[in-house]
């Protein structure tokens, strides 16, 4: 079930009806969240429902044992990782590998067909896998190191790994943060309900109006990628890829935070303005924060950090991005997108670390638009389908040939979303001068406005780009 | 401001939200009705109709949009009734750029009811033949969706189709004065189409490229031939057509085929199946290719006349 579409609607409606009674009862509140969850989740393919179970249980058992055992921890947090990289592995590499190992043989003059061989179960991406199963992870690493209590019980822990706002497509929760959370009842205010739905409300139309309609342009350029050579569109078009992958899964996250929130949860927040960031560091502290700290508290810092000298510190970096590209997908292009935002890194570290306090006035600070256009270039890796592709739209964009005309360029239907898109990014510079909804019926008629946008300017149905993952 | 003064606040943000909403909502729907354009929701569902239609049909008709745009089986069953004096139900199963090849025949075939009339009405066309025709992209990208999906299409979306969406190109046309009209017969599978302003060459160039850039698969045409005939053995009666288009398209394919279709024709003809060929000079092309509304229904009383009268 995703979040844009009439089922989810209803659930949403049945689940947020029986919740203000179900709430005051802590065994009721566990299960209903519980059984919604998994109700959310079979609607996609029910079969897989069980991997969720299955992982899941696994994860709490050794979680007990972790809490419980001095000795065996480690074999324990041991036994989880496993589980859960192995079903991360099977379900969303495993046919990736084969197919580069067949074609690798293939090369050498060696017929395989290992392709053939492959379970048509593992075919099946199980949708939201790469979430949950670090959700998971987290719970086990942070009984591990002692930050976190159990689970009461494996219905608690259930909820907790299920909990429908995240489940699909994150943001990744800790253990630590939410089990507490939910432990507790909450009686909401009308603010807090106010608020709750215009995040809701702000992540649709993020989605739906902004993203959905970007897309258009997008994919068609993608689609007659060999059409066009022109710069100028290509930049044009990855500055709307850019904005699209952003409204995109921050309209999934604001809706995720608003659908925690009228439950009482509060989930840290996913995005904060990522393309006004200063350095590419900055970046990442604004992008996808939910996956950025999982990555650094979990891997980064595990493998040393900055900790043992500064060319472990370079090689701790760039496995860390390197493995967060393969994460997004199981193709060279994500490992290629990683590769390029850690070599940013790298770049800025050396910067920063040799020529900072020589050139001062050169500082990356005060450079916003060099890491947009970095950012930009690495999305190229993102979204194109193969690696040829991506290189093919990279030459274009900086072969500097301009053959289209401007008015062309500029008159499509996705300019007016992107130019509105822009000035929802740049909110932050501009709010201290320019809030003209400061008055309560100017901000009533302005959600009442977003609701019409969203009935009448939502794009063409299309699923969340994260779901993939 | 302290937390009552916020909520206190916050209700009245609600208020003013509660009110203006109807009021904006019915401003904004009044204001983009103007714009005229096809709805999208009902065309969701009408392929959601299309893909999930039921065995109960005695005349079918197949092919691609010339098909569904030229083809109003409501016509048909009218022309019926006033032919024979008794009711039969006719179902349009067109689809954009279908090829006519097994699988599309045989899910055709599925729907004719039996001890009905079994007439299957197949509209041939070059582009039918083409390689990426043959695949049936169209027809199976829709019955690929989630069943829930296509439940929900078929039996939701026409009751939501107020909500329909806009894109701003909508607002450029409606500046160019140009319209595209599509109404949407759910439970026929026929949609009456029209265009502001005509254009009888919009389509020419079109053609012309994919032509040019695909091959006519006679294999593909020689498969078609032996489906006929099994058809015919299973007790359907075929008729072929070619949806008249405009004069310059109609060269153009046969110039650019080598006279395919003629020659296909020939072939159909002497397997024994039926041919029908309509000439009527109130039939009009708006865009080289397809029939408007009005031209379609004409289309199906001849073609009615001409099947049932024998």
């Amino acid at each position: 079930m995703i979040f844009n579409s009439i089922p989810f609607i209803v659930f949403a409606l049945l689940f947020f009806a029986a919740w203000p009674w179900v709430q005051k009862n802590n065994n009721a509140k566990w299960l209903w969240i519980c059984i919604m969850s998994f109700v959310f989740y079979a609607w996609w393919d029910w079969r897989f429902m069980f991997l969720l179970l299955g992982t899941g249980s696994v994860d709490y058992f050794c979680g007990q044992q972790i809490f419980r055992s001095e000795k065996r921890k480690k074999f324990w947090l041991t036994v989880s990782m496993v589980t859960n990289i192995a079903s991360l592995c099977f379900f969303k590499y495993s046919v990736w590998l084969i197919h580069e190992f067949n074609d690798w043989m293939n090369e050498m003059g060696l017929t395989t067909c290992y392709a053939d061989t492959i379970h048509e179960y593992s075919l099946v991406l199980p949708i939201g896998i790469s979430f949950y199963t670090f959700n998971s992870m987290s719970y086990a690493i942070d009984l591990y190191r002692g930050k976190a209590e159990p689970a009461k019980n494996v219905l608690h822990f259930m909820a907790f790994i299920s909990f429908f706002p995240h489940l699909v497509a994150g943001p990744i929760i800790r253990a630590k943060e939410v089990l507490v959370q939910l432990n507790k009842s909450h009686q909401l205010n009308h603010l807090q309900i106010v608020n709750a739905c215009k995040t809701i409300l702000w992540g649709f139309f993020l989605k739906m109006v902004l993203a959905d309609n970007i897309a258009i342009m997008v994919n068609a350029q993608f689609d007659a990628i060999h059409t066009t050579t022109d710069s100028l569109t290509w930049w044009y078009c990855m500055l709307g890829f850019a904005l699209q992958i952003y409204f995109d899964f921050n309209g999934y996250s604001s809706i995720a935070r608003g659908l925690a929130k009228l439950c009482g949860i509060h989930f840290r927040l996913n995005f904060n303005h990522p393309y006004l960031s200063g350095s590419f560091s900055e970046f990442w502290r604004r992008w996808h924060i939910s996956l950025s700290s999982f990555f650094k508290d979990y891997v980064y810092i595990s493998l040393g950090g900055n900790r043992k000298g500064k060319f472990r510190s370079e090689v701790n970096r760039w496995t860390t991005m390197l493995l967060s590209g393969l994460w997004h997908g199981a193709n060279f292009t994500f490992i290629i997108w990683g590769g390029l935002h850690a070599f940013f890194l790298s770049i800025e570290n050396l910067y920063r670390r040799y020529f900072a306090s020589r050139i001062p006035y050169l500082t990356f600070k005060k450079y916003p638009l060099i890491v947009f256009i970095g950012v930009l270039v690495a999305w190229v890796f993102f979204r194109a389908n193969n690696l040829d592709d991506a290189l093919l739209v990279v030459r274009n964009m900086f072969a500097f040939n301009h053959k289209a005309k401007w008015m062309e360029l500029i008159s499509n239907s996705a300019t007016i979303w992107i130019l509105i898109g822009i000035f929802v990014e740049l909110h932050p510079l501009y709010k201290r001068f320019i809030n003209p909804f400061k008055h309560w019926i100017l901000q009533g008629l302005f959600w009442a406005l977003i609701v019409c946008l969203l009935v009448f300017f939502r794009g063409e149905e299309q699923g969340f780009i994260y779901f993939q993952f | 401001m302290g937390e009552f003064k916020r909520n206190i606040a916050a209700k009245k943000q609600t208020l003013a939200f509660l009110m203006g909403l109807p009021i904006l909502f019915v401003l904004v729907y009044f204001a983009l009705l103007k714009l005229n354009t096809s709805n999208n929701m009902l065309k969701e569902s009408f392929w959601a109709h299309k893909v999930s239609a039921d065995s109960i049909y005695d005349f079918v008709a197949v092919g691609d949009s010339r098909v569904y745009r030229g083809i109003d089986p409501d016509e048909i069953e009218a022309q019926y009734l006033k032919l024979n004096g008794s009711k039969i139900k006719a179902f349009n199963f067109g689809f954009s750029s279908a090829g006519l090849e097994p699988y599309i025949l045989e899910k055709a075939k599925d729907l004719l009811k039996h001890g009905g009339k079994r007439v299957m009405l197949i509209g041939v066309s070059p582009n039918s033949f083409i390689e990426s025709s043959q695949k049936n992209g169209h027809l199976k990208k829709i019955e690929s969706q989630d069943s829930k999906d296509l439940w929900i299409k078929k039996n939701i979306y026409p009751e939501l189709s107020v909500f329909r969406r806009y894109a701003i190109s909508d607002f450029v046309k409606y500046k160019h004065k140009e319209f595209y009209l599509e109404k949407f017969n759910l439970h026929s599978g026929f949609v009456g189409s029209s265009k502001l302003p005509y254009d009888s060459t919009a389509a020419i160039n079109q053609y012309s490229k994919q032509l040019k850039a695909n091959k006519i698969d006679t294999f593909g045409a020689r498969v078609f031939l032996e489906m006929l005939q099994k058809l015919k053995s299973e007790g359907v009666r075929i008729v072929a057509i070619r949806i008249p288009s405009t004069i310059r398209m109609r060269n153009l394919e046969d110039q650019l085929t080598a006279d395919f279709c003629n020659e296909l024709f020939t072939k159909i003809e002497a397997q024994g199946i039926e041919c029908i060929r309509v000439h009527d000079s109130n039939i009009h092309s708006y865009d080289a290719s397809h029939l408007d509304e009005k031209s379609a229904k004409l289309l199906s009383v001849k073609i009615a006349e001409l099947i049932f009268s024998k």
